[in-house]
């Protein structure tokens, strides 16, 4: 019993107007809701505009091949069959324009108006659910320019509100402006919105926003100063950096730390590096001996092998282990080392080997890179003791190697007495996603760990 | 963000890609499978897209025939181009609303996904405002064209995609202006780097870039078995789709 107007779709933020490439309907044909109405196109791209609602198409009102605004109104639908206004239709679509918009074919004056408050809007499939929370007002918001302060702007950067969110929020200032009251009100109602998918897909845009902040004044300002020198990050770093954000804001981070005596450890390579290098050609490393023990306690807690979607919870049957990797300059890749449960000490020392020196000329293939199920990143190579790392989603948890330092340590002789001897101690730290794991898991995982690395015992290679 | 499924198929007629696209994007919009990319090579095929102009059809429908050029006009995006073996074609077929709602931003993606991949292989390639696609020494005399981009968009599901040149001859293009871009040369990575290129390395850092550049947490190579039996491949190489 309705005229619902078919508005020019909005599609991102940075397309503002199209071209009505080909209605698929002509006026007085009847569609069914969903049904595909007019193609659009943009630059390079094509668009299916589907029917909102069932009905008759009554008027077109941008013609083919003619362009229109985001939010203009192209054509309009009758729901009701029967109140049709076929000669408005064709004179509009003859004009093109948005101003000659039929008022309806209503007999009274009174009806008139009614219908015209019953008048809806139509865009490109549903909305999401952050602009169905929008307010009205988007047809000709978006053919004007609008005014938005310095404060206002500032606040929607911090929130992840894009520019073309800004145009649906209805301004109570002059003029029609959008003051922060009004943004803050817009806040509060997007956020008891329910997020779509879980949270996880809508955060994107908010590291796309957190990221591409412009320079403040007072850097530019520096900046013309000659005091700072600007640099934007390389394609490799911005990835870094979104997915730390990422990770971060998605897994609440809980970190462990297990201090372990790995003198023992230190003897085996002592002993075998100069048999092991003669053998095989490279160097035995620590990264290889805790990793392959790091495997063996990880088969012992399968939910330290997940990864989390939604409520639900992924078991990984593969053992694939990220090895983050860093590449100079300012450059970090975690090649994989896959089904690495299946390889022995001299597997995993070799498959480090391998991914370590191809990933620092960044010459890994894409299969090599995807694909983890736990990590491990060495914090120790310039002497740090212990850190905290971030995990490396979709894993649960990843685990950080100290520097191996030379302490005093409190051992028991060969007479059952205690006595201090230089003993080589490592620090393990577990960060995992408090989501899953509990402080109970992280820590039995770095106990059994600990315990394997304290008694290490070496395998043929 | 889910896996990316990625669906390698043997070089296709035209048409049967087309199928083939159709099939996958009726299964994305019902929410049976996830994003999916086909990866593809045609044989040779004009295609014309929604504002392709008939003046820059530079051969008769006989002489295209006569060549074995097949010539299909189609609802992407665009104008007119070329596709022939030798280079790598593909379908990103996703939906939108898993990635912002952004028609530019997904366009700039893709580009961004080219424009890494030939990274990997020294050529330093670019945008080329306000133009949509990638090119090399854009904006100078020099400017050619190393890859083409045309969508097409059903409740924010898209279809069509990315054209990379890799080892077919740029010649190959005269048939057609390209893109109606009179003005603008087109060039393939074995034009500029003097060698052919293996096509499935090329897939790969594909599929990589992709994985990286839409944040996807992984990617799955699926069989067309996987389109639940919708869509097959008989023994010749030819595929017989099936659309729900």
């Amino acid at each position: 019993m309705a005229k619902v107007e078919i508005v020019f779709p909005q599609m991102g933020e940075s397309i503002v107007e199209g071209t009505i490439s080909k209605w698929l309907k002509k006026p007085g044909d009847q569609v069914a809701q969903d049904e595909t109405i007019l193609e659009i196109s943009t630059d390079k791209v094509d668009s299916e505009v589907p029917a909102s609602t069932a009905g008759v198409l009554e008027a077109i009102l941008v013609p083919e091949g003619e362009r229109a605004q985001v939010g203009q109104k192209i054509g309009v639908i009758e729901t009701d069959a029967s109140k049709v206004d076929l000669s408005a239709a064709a004179k509009s679509a003859t004009f093109g324009k948005a101003s000659a918009v039929p008022k309806a074919s209503a007999p009274v004056p009174d009806k008139q108006v009614q219908r015209s408050t019953a008048t809806r809007q139509v865009t490109l499939g549903e909305p999401s659910g952050r602009r169905g929370s929008a307010p009205v007002g988007r047809g000709e918001a978006h053919n004007k320019k609008r005014f938005f302060s310095p404060l206002v702007r500032s606040i929607a950067n911090q929130e992840g509100v894009s520019e073309a969110e800004l145009f649906y929020i209805q301004g109570s200032g002059e003029e029609g402006r959008v003051t922060k009251d009004d943004l803050l009100r817009y806040l509060e109602g997007r956020g008891q919105m329910p997020m779509q998918g879980g949270g996880f897909q809508e955060l994107p845009k908010g590291v796309r926003g957190a990221l591409a902040g412009e320079l403040s004044q007072a850097t530019k300002k520096l900046e013309s100063e000659g005091k700072v020198k600007i640099e934007k990050m390389d394609n490799m770093r911005r990835v870094i950096a979104e997915r730390m954000w990422e990770s971060k804001h998605l897994s609440p981070h809980v970190t462990s730390f297990h201090e372990v005596d790995v003198t023992e450890m230190v003897r085996y390579r002592e002993s075998h590096k100069k048999t092991f290098q003669d053998k095989h050609d490279f160097k035995l490393t620590y990264t290889a001996l805790i990793a392959r023990e790091a495997v063996r306690s990880l088969e012992k807690f399968p939910y330290l092998n997940t990864s989390i979607e939604g409520d639900q919870v992924i078991l990984h049957k593969e053992f694939n282990l990220g090895m983050a990797v860093s590449v100079s300059p300012l450059g970090l890749v975690v090649p994989v080392i896959k089904n690495a449960d299946e390889k022995n000490m001299f597997g995993i020392a070799k498959a480090i080997l391998d991914l370590a020196t191809r990933g620092r000329i960044r010459k890994l293939t894409p299969d090599e890179l995807t694909g983890s199920t736990f990590s491990i990143t060495n914090l120790g190579t310039f002497g740090s003791s212990t850190g905290t790392p971030i995990i490396n989603q979709p894993n649960v948890a990843i685990l950080g190697l100290g520097a191996i330092l030379k302490k005093p340590g409190v051992v028991q002789n060969a007479k059952g007495e205690d006595e201090i001897q230089v003993r080589h101690m490592m620090t393990l730290s577990l960060a995992y996603d408090h989501r899953l794991v509990d402080g109970a898991l992280g820590g039995q995982y770095l106990a059994d760990l600990a315990n394997r690395l304290e008694h290490y015992e070496g395998e043929d290679y | 963000m889910s896996s990316l499924l990625v669906l390698e198929t043997p070089r296709l007629n035209y048409g049967e890609s087309l199928k083939l696209q159709k099939a996958v994007e009726t299964l994305v919009l019902q929410g049976k499978i996830t994003d999916t990319l086909i990866l593809t090579e045609h044989a040779p095929v004009v295609t014309a897209g929604r504002s392709a102009k008939s003046e820059d059809l530079l051969l008769t429908e006989e002489a295209l025939r006569e060549r074995g050029i097949d010539r299909h006009e189609i609802d992407r995006g665009g104008e007119w181009t070329y596709h022939g073996p030798g280079q790598v074609v593909g379908y990103p077929i996703f939906n939108l609303k898993k990635h912002g709602e952004d028609v530019g931003g997904f366009l700039r993606n893709l580009e961004t996904v080219l424009m890494k991949t030939l990274e990997e292989y020294g050529l330093k390639a670019s945008q080329r405002k306000p133009w949509t696609g990638v090119w090399l020494n854009p904006h100078t005399t020099q400017e050619r064209k190393i890859a083409a981009i045309g969508v097409h968009l059903k409740k924010w599901v898209s279809t069509h995609g990315i054209a990379l040149n890799v080892n077919n001859d740029p010649k190959d293009f005269s048939v057609i202006v390209p893109c109606g871009l009179k003005e603008s040369g087109v060039t393939s990575m074995r034009q500029e780097l003097g060698h052919d290129l293996d096509l499935d390395l090329i897939r790969k850092m594909l599929i990589a870039n992709f994985v990286e550049v839409f944040r996807f947490n992984a990617f799955e190579r699926i069989s067309s078995e996987v389109l639940k039996n919708q869509v097959s491949f008989k023994s010749d190489g030819t595929l017989s789709a099936e659309v729900i």
